[in-house]
């Protein structure tokens, strides 16, 4: 089943939470909607579920417009961030829960419950009240009451915040396989982007009820649309400095505070425009003082065990790195970088658009490859 | 040691309180229940002589159906129309301003003083055509006036206490629903859960244990207190509305019968603490504190 949003708005009372959402998820896709708090992203799921009704706009559940359709008749499952479990009843009831609703027998039911109990591992404790069991525990019932009624979709709000690091790590991992089982469309919402990345076909980031960029993992790390998916994603973030450039045969060179370097490659703007150069921590490398681009001092260093990510700055700007663990680097060392130039990111300081990719290499490409958005 | 003396010395004024104004008068009265003190005053010990007198009074059984209806059904009042009132006002209104407003009207009556509350059923209840029931009556039934508190008496001092108890539970029990969290609402809503589902399998669970405790405590309220009754019917027609405490404070204050009056309150305490008894066994209440509630 497919979902589409068409021109989706929501409005509270006093702010647009949503404003002219459109996009498309394919039948069987994981796709996570990922944003800061206050982006729309629970919004998003909300109206999803029939808990919100849009204020504009349609959404499809493949050709049908479900709009104003119940929660009950949408065919949903839905995890709650709390897990919203039912405290007075067994794990049992819990998941036969939906069941009994629909006036399934009793036996059946059960019967029901118990395989899909068994499906996320909790076989063994079917007649345990929610607050006997853990918090990983608690959100496998979750899912199992979402999974039993064999819905076409399921909504997962923030369903791993709850969860200890590890036991994150592990549940994404289960949680991802078990979706991939099941082929079942899946929405996820998280503020959580090294799980978004981690887990879904394709993420919606979203800022401000809008959305930024819609595509693959990949291609968010490799190809941000503009500023904010480029300091959204990635831990450490990117590193962003102020430049201008400046046209030359056959390319042009960045101009920044104590730094220059000529790229080739071709803009169509005006020369001396403003902009932002964008560097991910992975792609600055130290070199020596006569091949250096850049040139800062260390202010600090930390140990990751597989390298050490140093930070530095250059007269005002803040810069960071990775280099490897046999480098004998110690604070307030002089070094010199330099940029891999084939990653370098450069956006417009007045809108924030990635002026190198957005409108010549990927964006359009993507999108008329996939057909997608 | 030393360090107990601070709380001790801090607690002691309040203590010698409570021993003064709660222990002495329970230990007076029973003491008090064992003689056969009037408006003399003298403490002429006579066993058990009050308690048979209870038995063979000529007005016990009225007394004891009495307060038995009066308690039953202005306790299903209390707890279950304070029930209705806040799903209504907590549940179904989904704007707190209006549901506030909504239970500060039913507060009205708690926080106005009972004889004000009495004096506005009295003139509901008035017998001449210009009560405010006989001139309703009468406008659409074209009957004559009734004296309600003459021929309804019971249904009157009911109505009047449930109206005025009902706020209490009320407010207890729209908080305990406000405070069951809103997700398991919205859950409920995509699992298709119809409201009455909602109701038996979500609210009701969730507050069981403010249900019990208003219970309790209106049953203990009911079974001791009168002012109601006393200021709208004095227990009257004869003997028609007259309840148990009313009863013993009829026979202590105005027939001066302090002894018979002790001993009629004695039973009563006795009484209500195996009701509770009974009550927190009914709620399983001994399974409750054990078992954790919602976080």
């Amino acid at each position: 089943m497919n979902i589409r949003f068409e021109q989706v708005s929501k409005q509270f009372s006093n702010h647009m939470a949503i404003s002219d959402l459109n996009f498309t998820i394919q039948d069987g896709e994981f796709v996570c909607l990922l944003g800061p708090s206050g982006c729309g992203k629970t919004t998003t799921l909300m109206m999803l579920a029939g808990l919100y009704q849009p204020t504009k706009g349609n959404i499809y559940f493949g050709d049908q417009v479900i709009n104003h359709l119940e929660p009950k008749d949408r065919n949903i499952g839905m995890v709650f961030q709390s897990y919203a479990l039912y405290p007075h009843m067994t794990v049992r009831d819990n998941i036969a829960f939906p069941l009994k609703q629909q006036k399934v027998p009793k036996k059946i039911r059960y019967g029901r419950a118990e395989k899909t109990a068994r499906l996320v591992r909790l076989e063994n404790y079917l007649d345990r009240k929610p607050s006997q069991l853990s918090g990983g525990q608690q959100q496998r019932v979750a899912l199992a009451r979402a999974l039993v009624k064999e819905p076409n979709l399921l909504l997962l709000d923030e369903p791993m915040s709850n969860l200890d690091a590890r036991l994150k790590i592990e549940m994404r991992d289960e949680l991802r396989q078990l979706q991939k089982q099941l082929k079942i469309t899946t929405i996820m919402v998280t503020h959580d982007q090294e799980e978004a990345m981690a887990m879904a076909d394709r993420i919606a980031i979203l800022d401000r009820g809008e959305i930024q960029q819609f595509d693959t993992p990949e291609q968010l790390f490799a190809y941000p649309k503009n500023v904010f998916v480029a300091r959204f994603l990635g831990n450490p973030p990117m590193n962003f400095l102020d430049a201008e450039i400046i046209h030359e045969l056959d390319g042009m060179i960045v101009h920044g505070e104590g730094y220059h370097f000529y790229l080739q490659k071709q803009l169509h703007i005006p020369n001396k425009t403003k902009i932002t150069l964008g560097i991910r921590p992975h792609d600055l490398q130290v070199v020596s003082e006569r091949r250096g681009i850049f040139s800062a001092v260390v202010t600090n260093i930390e140990h990751l065990g597989r390298e050490k990510l140093l930070s530095a700055t250059m007269g005002e700007q803040p810069i960071r790195f990775f280099v490897s663990n046999d480098q004998k680097i110690k604070y307030g060392d002089r070094i010199y970088l330099s940029p891999n130039l084939e990653a370098i990111h450069i956006f417009s300081k007045e809108t924030g658009e990635n002026l190198l990719w957005s409108r010549e290499v990927s964006y359009e490409q993507v999108e008329g490859k996939t057909g997608l958005i | 040691m030393k360090k107990w003396v601070l709380p001790y010395l801090m607690l002691t004024p309040f203590l010698l309180l409570v021993l003064l104004f709660f222990v002495t008068p329970v230990v007076i009265t029973t003491i008090m229940a064992f003689t056969n003190m009037d408006y003399s005053m003298e403490w002429n010990f006579i066993g058990l002589q009050n308690f048979e007198k209870i038995v063979s009074d000529p007005n016990f059984s009225q007394i004891v159906f009495n307060t038995f209806i009066y308690v039953g059904f202005t306790l299903l009042i209390n707890v279950f129309f304070a029930l209705l009132l806040a799903l209504l006002s907590s549940y179904y209104i989904p704007f707190e301003q209006s549901g506030l407003f909504f239970r500060a009207l039913w507060m009205l009556p708690r926080i106005t003083p009972p004889v004000v509350y009495v004096l506005l059923w009295l003139w509901i209840f008035d017998a001449s055509e210009y009560g405010l029931l006989n001139t309703l009556t009468s406008f659409f039934f074209s009957n004559d006036p009734i004296a309600w508190l003459i021929d309804h008496p019971m249904t009157a001092i009911i109505l009047v206490n449930g109206m005025v108890g009902a706020s209490f539970g009320m407010i207890i029990f729209s908080s305990a629903i406000q405070s069951i969290p809103r997700d398991l609402f919205k859950a409920a809503q995509v699992d298709g859960a119809s409201e009455w589902s909602v109701f038996k399998d979500i609210i009701l669970p969730s507050i069981k244990w403010p249900i019990m405790f208003v219970t309790v405590w209106q049953l203990l309220s009911l079974l001791t207190s009168y002012e109601y009754i006393l200021l709208l019917t004095d227990g009257g027609p004869v003997f028609e509305s007259e309840v148990w405490p009313l009863y013993s404070y009829h026979k202590a204050f105005k027939n001066l019968e302090f002894g018979y009056g002790s001993a009629l309150s004695l039973i009563l305490v006795i009484i209500a603490i195996l009701l509770t008894g009974v009550l927190l066994k009914l709620f399983k209440f001994n399974r409750m504190i054990q078992s954790s509630r919602i976080e």
